[in-house]
Formats: C-alpha cells, structure tokens, sequence
C-alpha cells in the first residue's frame, strides 16, 4: 500500500469519525457506529489497509478511528 | 424493427382553453342541440370540443389562458346579444349554444377575409404548409375571396429574423394573435416577447424590439409551439419539410425527463416536439431536448468498434467479435493475474435503467465481484443515503406537480431555471401565483428575479457552511415552537427526536451563532425560517450545491429533519426533492449501480435479497461492498485495480482531480469505453465501443419523481448496436451467459427482482403513460407522493447534524472560494451540447468574479485569468459580475480544455465519497498564457485524435 493510499483512507476514515451521527451511548457506541458504516460501504481490500496501517502505528488517525478500526 | 407509438389521446388534442379550477361542480348545458355536462368554469370553446364539436379558433389554444383576440370563435348563445367569443365565456346553467348557423359563419368569413388580406398567398411553398391553422381555418370558415385586395397597406415586406439558430422567426407571415408572446410568459415565464405598437401596427417584438437572440429568449421554443402559422417555424422543418410520423420517447438530458414526440422522415428526426402528456413536462420543453438533438447524428460519432494494446498506438477498427473477444481477455487475463477483484464497472446515468441493470449485472457475474458504480456518485450518492438514513427510501417524495401546491418553495444549492428549465418554468409559475421563495445559494440565481413572482429571500451564505444554515433555521423552529408537534408525535420516532430537540435547542446552533460561520444575518435566517414553517406547504427544492460538500449527506439529513420537524412530508405541495442532473441518475441508482447496493437499495449483506439474486443469475454474489469511483482511481494508483469497463461516462472530464484521474486511468491495463464519442476518458482507452444515442434504443429512464418514462427507438443504431446488446455480448464473451431479446424482458427480470418495481411492465407504461415507483402490490399504478402514510422504516427518523467545517480552507496562499455549476444551454460534460448550436450561447467556460475581487487583482472583463488550486491550475476567460458574493469565483465545467476539474481536489462527501466540487480555495491572476496542464491537454487531444484510423471524423471538436 503506498503511503497516498494510505493517506487518502486515513482521511476517509478520520471524516466518518468527526461526522457519524451518534445519539447518545458514549465511545463505545461512536466507535461501533462509525465501524458500522465502515463496514457497510467500505470494500473488503480498503477494510484490510486500514487495519494493516493501524497495526504499523496508525499515525494521524483520530481516537475514535482508532477505537472504530479495533472493531473492524 | 420500429415500433410506432403515437396515442391520439383526448389529452393531446387542443381544446382550446386550459381546463379550469375545480371547484367539485358541474354544469350542464346544450351545444348545438346536444347536451353536455362539463366542470364549473369551463369556456364555452373547451366545453364543445369536448363534445367533439370544433369551433374554429385562432389566437385560443388550450396550455394559454383565453384572450379573446381573434373573434374566430364567436357563437350565438340564446337569450344573449351579439356574438361572444366562446374561448371567453364560461358556461353556465341550462345554457343554450349555437357554434354554426349563417350569422356566425358570415362573421368568421369575414374574419378571416381580413386576416388573409395581410396575409402571403404562398401556401404551396410555405413551410407551414400541412401544419398551419391560419390554412385550416380558412378552409373551415369557407373563405373564397378576399374583397380587399391586397394592395394597401400590409406587413408583406417585413424583414425576417434568422439569428436563432434553430427558428426563424418570420413577421410577414404573422398574424398578432399574441400566442406566442403569451406562451413566452405564461408557459415559459421570460417575459422576453411583447406586442410592439398600435392598432395596425402591432407587432411582435423581443425584447426592446431585438433580434431574437440579443433578447432575453432562453430558445425554449414554447413561441415556435404556440405559433399557429410559420411565422416561428423550426429551420429544420424550413430545410426539411414536415415530418410523416412521430414516436413518443424521452428527453435525454436534464433529470426532469420531458416527453418529446420525435417527429420524423423515414429515420431522420426533423424536430422534437414536447408531448402534451408529457406527465413531467405538460408540453413545455427547453433549448436542450426541443432543439438540441442533432449530437445524435455529428460526424463525430464513432460508428465502428477499435482496438489496441497501448494508449500511445494508432486505433485499430475491428468488427465487433473481434473487438468485443478482444475486451473480454484482456479481463480475464487482468483476473487472472490480480485476482477477481482487480476489475469494475461505471454504469452510465445517460443509458436507460435496463441498460445500467445490465452493467452491474455483469459485474455481479462475469467478473464476480461488486465493483460497481456510477457517476450519480459524483451527484447525489449524499442523496441516496441521507434520505434512506432519515425518510427510509433514498429518492425524492413529491410529483413536479405538487409545487403547484407549495405556499413556500426553498431552493438550496440548486438553479433550476437552468439546470432543470422546465420545472424551472413551473416552479415561476407557482411564484407569480403568489407562493413565497426563498433561495439559499452563494450565488444569485434567476429564480430571484422571476418576473411578477411574490416575496423572495436570498440567503447568500458562504460555500461549504449549508449545515450551519440549516441547523439555525431548524433552530429557529424549534425554540420559537413553529414545528408541527402533532406530525411529530403520530409519524417520527420520539425517542430520537427528543435527542434532535435537545441538540438543535443548543444556543451554539442560534442564527447569531452562526451568522459568523454562514455569512447570512441571523434576522434572515429567522425570517427565513418563519417563512417556511408557518407558510402551510413548505417545499423544499435541492441540487448539488447540497451534495457536493464534505459534509452533503449531513445537509440532505439536515434537510429531512427540517421537513419532518414541520410535518412538511407526505402531501401534495411540500416535500424534501433533490432535482436529479442527468436523465437517468435515479435509475443507474435504482438499478443497484452502487457497489455496496443491489437493485432497490438492497445492501448486498442482505442475505435474503442477495439470494434472490444468486437464484436468478446463476451465481454467488460477494456480500461485502465493492470499490467506488474513488476508490477505483486510488486502488489503480496503488497497482491494485487494473480493469474497467465503462459506459457512457467521461470520467476524466467529470470527476475532480483530474491529473489525479488521469494518473489512474494511465495506470490500468484494460480501460473499455462505450460511448457517442471520444470523449476524455476514451483517450486512456484500449477498447472503443460505440454507444447508441436515446434515439437509437428502447427502454425507460426514471426522472427526478421516481417517474419511470419510456425512451423509444426511432431510427437504427449508428454502429449496429443498442447499448444493452454491447454489454450481453461482453457478458456472453466472458463466459456468462445473458441472451436477452429486447430490453422488455430485462424489464421483466428488474421487477421480478425489485421490490418496488414489482408491477412495473412495459404495457403498464404505455397504457398509464408513465409511473412513479413504488409501483407494486401496495401500489399497482405507482406512488406519485410517498410516505403519505407512514415510512418504509415506520417512522420518520431525526438525526443529529453537527456542523463539520470542510478541511479545504482559504489562506493568503488560496484567499478566494471557487464553487462550480451549470448553465442552461449546455448539458455536463458537453459532449452532447458542444456539437449543436447550443454552442451560440456558451462557446466557453467563463470565470465569474465579483468586481471588488477583480479589481484588487487588476483583472478586468474578458482578461486571461490563472486560476491555481492546492489540486493544480488552469486559466479562464474572467467575467465581472455581482451573481458572486466577494471572495467566491465561480465557473461551469462544460469544455474540457477549460480544465474545470484540474483545479478541484479530491475532498469528498465523508459518507458517500461524493467529491466536494462546490468548494475549493484559489489565487486569480491576470496570465498571457494558457497553463501547463492546458498545454500538455491541447498536445494529447491532437495526439490521441490522430490516432484515430482515417476515416473517423475530421473535425476537431475541442
């Protein structure tokens, strides 16, 4: 994976982050919603790229891109 | 073989004056002996041609109020003096009416005598000739002579007007019964035509007495309609002569999706006419679909499949075996080395839904995988998930016609009066009925000066701030206790709407607050705000300047909760409705384009729908997702994506990035293009495919109503094929096995599997006309308003819209805001436009900049202009205008060597990966010269043309 690849997810995943609605359920129910939607839209490939990136460190990911990765 | 559709329904005969306002009653009364029971209101006119009784009339036809000009229709009615106008009178009880007897006969004559005695005599060689009502009519009143002589004064010398380039317009031959002008303002609503002068004389005049295209005439055509003689004729009916049979199809340009009778010579179409039932357009039509077809037949059009192993080689025209055989190896070797997952697909929003059907069923079985996808990803994907997120079904909720009903119309991001012209023209109509407008747009947009339309607000707010704006309104409504509380308790869901409530109460959402992040005074917003709420129907009208923003899928849930918070859903006249772009951007969506959806929105992780559809097809269908557009472009870029077949989409043109584009489609190993043309995308192409235009095909395109309308084939495919036959023979060379004999039995399968389109079968259309899905069990003849009752997710869903600044800001580098859009003579792309005489009105993309920008940069009207970007830069010709608040430029992206889209980046929708085309920072500057990428463009335009084989097209269409 070259490292636009992996930037361009990271932004992508970032965004989902900052923008999933959540009502209410604290961290715990953000991150396994903006998993959800990753999960729901996001190709099998780009799902293994971002795990493998957050597995080498994950550097520029929000906490709650990291948390919504974990359960990926 | 041709199949000739041509209903003579009482809808499309003229009945002379327009059907009046219900009002629930009848009358009965007695025409020329028979009795006849009409509606309350009704003319006289209207009421005897219902009874097949034909007054003759001139200046009367039925989609213009009456007028009373002519006399032609005069009748003797019992018990009252003289002989009125019957297109004027109403009926009235017990009336008693006389349409023929010596007296009105002696009157008609002598009508008609003055009419004819300014009139040419050159019947024989008149365009007109066959088609004019000025002739029939004289043969109806039995005229014979004309006493007068034709010697005094007359208008037999005036000058005609040829600087359209599509209708002349020929005041010899008029007669002033005003059609035309009143077509132009009560069809049309330009007010661009008048009556010039007195008594004698009266002419017709454009504009302050101009030609015609120096007026403000936008080219709809509605005067050339309403024309009862050849004073405005269609140039290609003068060259051409009048058509011998017509075929009811629809428009393939803008997702208003008008019907047009082609009107035809053997195969040549000779002119598009709106089709009176038309049940999206009503007869009316723009300068797009009435006169711009002739794309469809450009010397351009590639007509022979090509070939080669490498972009930089000369094309090879093969037959079509060889090209097609050729294409499916070169996919099965990229599957073979890379894995099943190295190729997709783009479905064509221009193509019919069986065609798009058809496409991501390919992908779904040849190649096995789900990369599928379709240039509504680029539109309104935001749309598709917003609403499906909040509404339950990802399509509009309304009819055109409900904005008929709407007291108070919000546009937001949107510009119909070019992008969707004829419902633009109707959505005029309700405003000079009174209806109050309120526009939310960085841009100042015509709507706002409809001519004799009601109270307008215009909301200018700074691009990339539409979910600040409306949470504030949403705000407003709620702390000020205009929402609909009874609305919400029956249909929306409390729990999440008492999350919604507390959240959009927070002061952090106020009108105030927000005036600094949206620019639009906080008094606006809450007027704004009233205005919807307490307006009875409040309609809300949306385009792409709501999706194309990082945050659109926020903004279309945005908009939902505004409707639902106001009980503004389920009824004529309100409503939440995205105006679609392109033709069929419904359909490719409908037909499960999406790489995550199946036909009807059904996630591929379904397990039961996904059987569904391995039962029918013969295959496991993968049930994760498949890649995006997007994605596509970064896996090709990563060495991951190597194959794509791609129909009827230009790419390259269209999606933003380009260098970006352009690296990935450089980086693929098979590129297939079907297209008209060799467009952009189609120079990074190893296989060519020509495509058929809508004339050439049979099938449906579903409107922005969810309206499915029947596109009907009027002459042969140029290169042999329709669409959806290139794709089967793919699929069979590939080894899976389609053998369909006419897009009716892919119709048949799409509903078979859909469940929304379960009743849906071509004899249906032809007998309803046309009908807005859901059309099933529940609704067999369709579902014109939806969720009337409840929603396909039982109830209305409110969801939280925190207001995310986009991350494409302006600095000292980038200190301008550049927002994109579209202009009403040219369609997209404009690969359709570029090649008629739309090109009159819009020969290049302008700059618009506000004249405080130009002038701390020097530049003035028609100066080159750089235009830089984090993404790139190019250059355009600057127009100084004050449509555009300081600080934000603008520009249209019709012409490729304009490189609109070298300068917009690729931010995108944070749900659906829809580019953010309506914000991006830029630098002007006053430049000599075209810029690099411009450059290198013009030297690989001539490059990848001339190696087209000899006897492809000569001209060079830039």
């Amino acid at each position: 994976m070259s490292s636009k690849h992996s930037e361009q997810l990271v932004k992508m995943i970032n965004q989902i982050a900052a923008n999933t609605p959540v009502q209410g359920g604290g961290p715990d129910a953000a991150a396994e919603a903006v998993a959800a939607h990753v999960r729901r839209f996001w190709a099998k490939p780009m799902r293994a790229d971002i795990r493998a990136y957050l597995q080498d460190g994950g550097a520029g990911l929000t906490e709650l891109a990291v948390e919504a990765i974990k359960r990926l | 073989m041709l199949h000739i559709f041509d209903p003579k329904t009482q809808t499309d005969r003229d009945l002379g004056t327009p059907p009046p306002i219900e009002s629930g009653h009848t009358v009965t009364l007695t025409i020329d002996g028979q009795s006849v029971e009409v509606p309350e209101g009704t003319s006289v006119l209207r009421a005897a041609a219902i009874a097949g009784i034909q007054i003759p009339k001139l200046c009367a036809t039925d989609n213009l109020d009456a007028f009373g000009s002519c006399r032609l229709c005069a009748v003797e009615i019992e018990g009252r003096r003289g002989l009125p106008a019957s297109c004027t009178t109403p009926v009235a009880e017990g009336m008693s009416v006389i349409t023929q007897n010596e007296r009105v006969a002696k009157l008609r004559r002598n009508v008609m005598e003055l009419y004819i005695s300014d009139h040419p005599l050159d019947c024989l060689t008149c365009s007109a000739n066959g088609d004019c009502e000025l002739q029939d009519m004289a043969g109806a009143v039995g005229l014979r002579e004309v006493r007068y002589g034709y010697e005094g004064e007359n208008h037999l010398d005036a000058e005609k007007d040829t600087s359209n380039p599509y209708f002349t317009f020929d005041a010899s031959k008029c007669i002033v019964c005003s059609r035309c002008v009143r077509a132009c303002e009560e069809v049309q609503g330009t007010f661009a035509l008048t009556i010039d002068g007195r008594g004698f004389d009266s002419t017709v005049a454009a504009g302050q007495d101009e030609d015609f295209m120096d007026s403000e005439c936008v080219s709809c055509g509605a005067c050339v309609q309403a024309c009862p003689t050849a004073t405005l004729m269609e140039n290609s009916v003068i060259e051409q002569g009048q058509p011998e049979h017509s075929v009811v199809t629809t428009c393939a340009y803008c997702g208003v999706g008008c019907s047009f009778k082609a009107e035809m010579k053997g195969n040549t179409v000779v002119r598009m006419v709106p089709f009176k039932d038309g049940h999206a357009n009503h007869g009316h039509s723009c300068v797009k679909g009435r006169f711009a077809f002739g794309y469809a037949t450009h010397p351009d059009r590639l007509t022979a499949p090509m070939i080669r192993n490498h972009i930089d080689e000369p094309w090879r025209e093969v037959s079509w075996e060889e090209a097609i055989q050729f294409a499916a190896e070169r996919i099965k070797a990229i599957q073979a080395k890379y894995g099943k997952d190295s190729v997709g697909g783009i479905t064509s929003s221009r193509c019919t839904n069986e065609e798009a059907y058809l496409v991501q069923k390919l992908v779904r079985t040849a190649f096995g995988n789900n990369n599928t996808d379709t240039c509504a990803r680029v539109c309104h994907s935001p749309t598709g998930y917003g609403l499906k997120q909040t509404l339950g079904e990802s399509a509009g909720t309304q009819t055109f016609d409900s904005v008929m009903k709407a007291d108070c119309i919000v546009v937001i991001g949107a510009n119909p009066t070019d992008a969707h012209p004829v419902f633009g023209s109707q959505l005029r109509r309700r405003l000079r009925q009174g209806a109050k407008l309120i526009v939310a747009d960085p841009r100042y947009i015509d709507l706002m000066k409809t001519p004799h339309g009601g109270e307008a607000l215009h909301l200018s707010l700074r691009p990339g701030t539409n979910v600040a704006l409306i949470n504030a309104l949403a705000h407003v409504i709620i702390t000020e206790g205009l929402e609909d509380r009874m609305f919400i308790a029956m249909r929306c869901d409390s729990g999440e709407y008492a999350a919604w409530n507390a959240f959009i109460r927070e002061e952090r959402h106020s009108p105030e607050a927000t005036e600094a992040i949206t620019g639009v005074p906080a008094d606006k917003v809450r007027e704004a705000a009233r205005m919807y709420a307490e307006a009875g129907n409040g309609a809300i009208y949306y385009g792409l300047g709501v999706t194309e923003h990082s945050q659109g899928s926020t903004m279309v849930m945005g908009i939902a909760n505004l409707a639902l918070a106001t009980g503004n859903i389920g009824r004529e006249g309100v409503g939440v409705n995205p105006l679609r772009g392109q033709n069929n951007v419904q359909g490719s969506c409908d037909m499960g384009s999406f790489p995550h959806e199946l036909p009807g929105y059904q996630h591929v992780s379904q397990d039961g729908p996904r059987k569904a559809f391995e039962d029918a097809w013969g295959v496991t269908i993968d049930n994760e997702p498949g890649l995006r557009i997007p994605n596509m472009f970064d896996a090709a870029i990563d060495g991951s994506f190597k194959g794509l077949y791609v129909q009827g989409e230009d790419i390259a043109q269209s999606d933003p990035n380009t260098q970006h584009v352009e690296q990935a489609l450089g980086s693929l190993e098979c590129l297939i293009v079907q297209d008209l043309f060799l467009n952009e995308t189609a120079k990074y192409a190893h296989v060519l495919l020509p495509g058929s235009s809508f004339l050439e095909k049979d099938g449906t395109f579903t409107n922005a109503e969810r309206r499915i309308n029947r596109v009907r084939k009027v002459m042969p495919p140029l290169a042999g094929k329709e669409d959806w036959q290139i794709t089967q023979d793919l699929a069979n060379a590939l080894g899976y096995r389609m053998d369909y004999n006419h897009p009716e039995e892919i119709m048949n399968e799409i509903a078979s599997l859909t469940p929304s389109f379960h009743s849906v079968t071509y004899q249906k259309l032809d007998e309803l006309g046309s009908i807005q899905w859901p059309c099933n069990e529940e609704h067999p003849n369709g579902s014109p308003i939806m969720h009337e009752v409840d929603f396909p997710i039982g109830k209305g869903k409110f969801v939280l819209t925190d207001y995310v600044p986009t991350t494409e800001r302006t600095n000292r580098r980038f200190p301008l805001l550049l927002t994109t859009g579209r202009i009403l003579s040219q369609y997209n792309v404009g690969a359709q436009t570029r090649r008629t005489d739309n090109q009159h009105w819009h020969g290049q993309d302008w700059l618009e900049l506000h004249p405080h920008d130009a002038e701390e940069r020097g530049i003035n009207d028609g100066d080159w202009v750089g235009l830089t970007s984090r993404a790139g830069n190019t250059v355009l010709q600057a127009k100084i205008s004050t449509r555009m608040q300081p600080g934000v430029v603008y520009t249209t992206f019709h012409h490729p060597v304009s490189g609109a889209n070298v300068i917009t980046t690729d931010n995108s929708d944070w749900a659906t990966n829809c580019p953010e085309y309506k914000v991006t920072a830029v630098q002007c500057e006053k430049v000599a010269q075209p810029s690099a990428w411009q450059e290198r463009h013009r030297k690989q335009h001539r490059k990848q043309w001339s190696l087209l084989p000899k006897n492809a097209p000569a001209e060079l269409v830039e």
